[in-house]
């Protein structure tokens, strides 16, 4: 079920587990109002050796496996890699999911903590990288995908000011 | 930034974006809007796959 998508289902296993994560992109905008949509989620995970067991502990729960590998020879979560500030770009039993070291210009769990803020998931404390900081990112941006939604973002900040 | 620093594409953009889907989402919890995702996601997956099929009954049939 490489196609599903129930990136709600995929946070909450995380939270289940107690990972300490921000979910930053196109997800963390949606929680707080965009109209848009997004067919994976992207985290910036602490890199904590205890942060480390609870995220591979997630990643099990969901079967993940590396993106872009034949569906014969998987290749599981390294937790060596999840400890670096590179990229893991996951495919799960839930929809995509993108581990991420740290975002651009090295922007790690511990710096994006203070610019993000904390919403509820079903009872579950959801912490999302504030809306002002993701319009930032997607203005530094030279993708097209970005610019694209660049105008619906910056509206979403507007009127959830107003 | 200024709207008048945009260059002309982007404004054209913001000019498009539907302020009322905007209302909705923002009077939606949290969890709810997470959810509309999911449904959405769903359905764009679903209408791609659609697409998909149609064009490989197109191609079986014209080739």
């Amino acid at each position: 079920m490489e196609g599903a998508n129930q990136l709600t289902s995929i946070l909450a296993v995380l939270l289940g587990e107690g990972v300490e994560f921000v979910l930053v992109g196109a997800l963390a905008a949606v929680a707080q109002g965009a109209p848009l949509t997004t067919h994976d989620v992207d985290i910036v995970h602490a890199r904590t050796p205890a942060n480390l067991d609870r995220l591979m502990a997630a990643l099990t729960k969901v079967n993940a496996r590396y993106r872009g590998r034949a569906a014969d020879s998987p290749l599981p979560p390294d937790r060596a890699a999840l400890a670096t500030v590179g990229h893991s770009p996951m495919a799960t039993d839930l929809g995509p999911l993108d581990c991420l070291g740290a975002i651009e210009e090295g922007r790690d769990y511990e710096t994006l903590v203070p610019l993000s803020l904390v919403v509820d998931l079903d009872g579950h404390p959801l912490r999302v990288l504030g809306l002002e900081t993701i319009v930032a990112l997607k203005r530094e941006s030279t993708s097209p995908k970005d610019r694209l939604a660049l105008p619906v973002l910056e509206a979403t900040l507007k009127r959830g000011r107003a | 930034m200024n709207e008048s620093d945009q260059p002309p594409g982007d404004a054209e953009a913001a000019a498009a974006v539907d302020i009322g889907l905007i209302d909705e989402m923002l009077r939606m919890s949290p969890s709810e809007r997470l959810r509309q995702n999911d449904r959405m996601a769903a359905l764009a997956a679903r209408l791609r796959e659609a697409f998909a099929t149609r064009e490989r009954e197109w191609k079986a049939r014209t080739s």
